[in-house]
């Protein structure tokens, strides 16, 4: 009997380490030097990676993402490859290296959709986020895609700096063409650890970035959709008929595993812990190994008694490990509302008395 | 004295919020536990004993406060699914998050091995 295919419904391939923008939110553990160290595999090695993964394991599409995946060349080929399997493609990037050859180019492979983020409706407030000398660039990715018949969706990041500005980025989002919008919200996890006290958004700043983001879904039709989990006993979704949620996906077959710069497997790209390595152990064992089956087993202390539990694991486990260590790994969402110490040391960061130290630095100064 | 409070020593409106967010999460959790507990009760006691007993509203329907698995970061496609997955994902309008059926339901039980002491949190 001939043995079927697990199904999965994405794999994020992280084609390089490298990235133009130097955003203070970025979840990628890498970005900590740049991506200098880690770098990215050859072509050649990179392409045999992803067509044996895709031989493996019948993904529903592959998500192009980095560091900036525009900044490798040859994402192209890594296109003709999911092209060879029928597998559908989407791209996260920052719209900053793309040119207009570029768009061009990539029209025909006829990608989902790329998803471009804007962190503020003004070149100062996006630039707050992601560093000086971007804004414009990234209008112009957008600009160039869509000239070029690309489907673009919008993506911002809600932090404590721009939480209640949403409208505005929403705004400008539509006057550029753009009218899906994904909103993401800053997750602690990697390098973005080490901003948790500056861009942490707290329950209410959130509230107010949804309520701004439910008047533009209702009134200008926008598809606007949350896509980092928003805990129940946070957020009332029903609050926001016109934003869509989404819980997270680990354990299931709607995860997003993350094929990481070097070939290694994680459970998705916030995660740093590896489950295995891409070049020698094969991807239909990968994705059902015990770090993947049994991710939904256990939930942070908090969580215990809700019965929402297995759907919510109690938010971000990635940033949870990250920020507040494995022992109980509550996403810092609502930590920060609930975990006195947490709360005591995010007050005193804010006040400049005391830097936070999440568990991730605490690791990395033990090593 | 904290630096958010007052010179007269009333709370700033951070303290205020900071305090809101903190009892309006701990209500809504104890009211998703009540929720489930409720469930129970209801199938022997009844609404009206419950509602005395718990000192809380009705919960909604268990559908109102979950939230189907997707994948975080990016959104779900414009383009209707592959193939591979189209019969378990219900057709849809644009940018509608997909809906788990049963094949796509939390860990798969065909290949859950027994399950190991809960010695270590697996992430």
């Amino acid at each position: 009997m001939a043995h079927s295919r697990p199904k999965r419904y994405a794999l994020a391939i992280e084609l390089t380490s490298y990235c133009n923008q130097k955003c203070g939110y970025c979840y990628n553990d890498f970005r900590e030097d740049g991506g200098k160290s880690l770098g990215s595999l050859p072509t050649e090695e990179l392409l045999a990676l992803v067509d044996r993964a895709l031989t493996e394991v019948e993904f529903d599409h592959v998500t192009l993402t980095g560091g900036e995946p525009f900044a490798r060349a040859d994402i192209f080929d890594v296109m003709d490859v999911a092209k060879r399997h029928g597998v559908g493609i989407q791209i996260i990037s920052n719209g900053g290296l793309i040119t207009e050859a570029m768009a061009t180019r990539l029209a025909p492979y006829k990608p989902s959709f790329v998803q471009v983020t804007l962190d503020g409706a003004t070149k100062e407030q996006h630039e707050a986020h992601v560093g000086e000398g971007h804004y414009d660039k990234t209008l112009r990715g957008i600009s160039l895609l869509k000239m070029q018949g690309v489907t673009v969706v919008g993506c911002t990041v809600i932090s404590r700096k721009n939480a209640k500005e949403l409208g505005a980025i929403l705004d400008q989002f539509r006057r550029l063409g753009v009218t899906s919008v994904a909103l993401s919200r800053f997750s602690p996890a990697g390098y973005a650890t080490r901003n948790v006290a500056e861009l942490l958004p707290s329950r209410s700043d959130m509230i107010e970035a949804l309520s701004q983001a439910e008047v533009r879904g209702r009134d200008h039709k926008m598809q606007v959709q949350v896509t980092m989990p928003m805990p129940p006993c946070v957020i009332e979704h029903s609050d926001f008929p016109n934003v869509r949620f989404g819980g997270c996906p680990i354990g299931t077959e709607m995860q997003e595993f993350a094929l990481g710069p070097k070939g290694e497997l994680r459970n998705c790209t916030l995660h740093t812990e590896v489950i295995g390595d891409g070049h020698t152990q094969s991807f239909a064992e990968l994705v059902e190994a015990p770090a993947v089956m049994h991710y939904r087993d256990v939930t942070p202390e908090f969580c215990a008694p809700c019965p929402h539990k297995r759907t919510c694991v109690g938010g971000c486990g990635a940033a949870g490990v990250a920020v507040m260590g494995k022992s109980n790994p509550l996403d810092p969402f609502v930590a920060q509302h609930v975990d006195d110490g947490f709360r005591a040391a995010l007050k005193e960061a804010r006040r400049g008395e005391a830097a936070l130290v999440p568990a991730n630095r605490l690791r990395r100064a033990s090593v | 004295m904290s630096e958010q409070d007052s010179d007269d020593g009333r709370k700033s409106p951070d303290e205020d919020s900071e305090r809101a967010d903190h009892d309006a999460i701990l209500a809504r959790r104890k009211w998703l536990i009540a929720s489930a507990l409720a469930g129970v009760a209801l199938a022997t006691e009844g609404c009206d004993r419950v509602k005395s007993v718990l000192g809380i509203d009705q919960p909604p329907p268990p559908e109102q406060v979950t939230a189907d698995p997707m994948p975080c970061l990016s959104q779900v496609p414009e383009t209707p699914p592959q193939p591979c997955l189209s019969p378990m994902i219900a057709p849809q309008p644009c940018l509608a998050p997909p809906i788990p059926r049963a094949c796509l339901s939390i860990a798969p039980q065909r290949l859950d091995p027994p399950r190991p002491p809960p010695r270590r949190r697996p992430r």
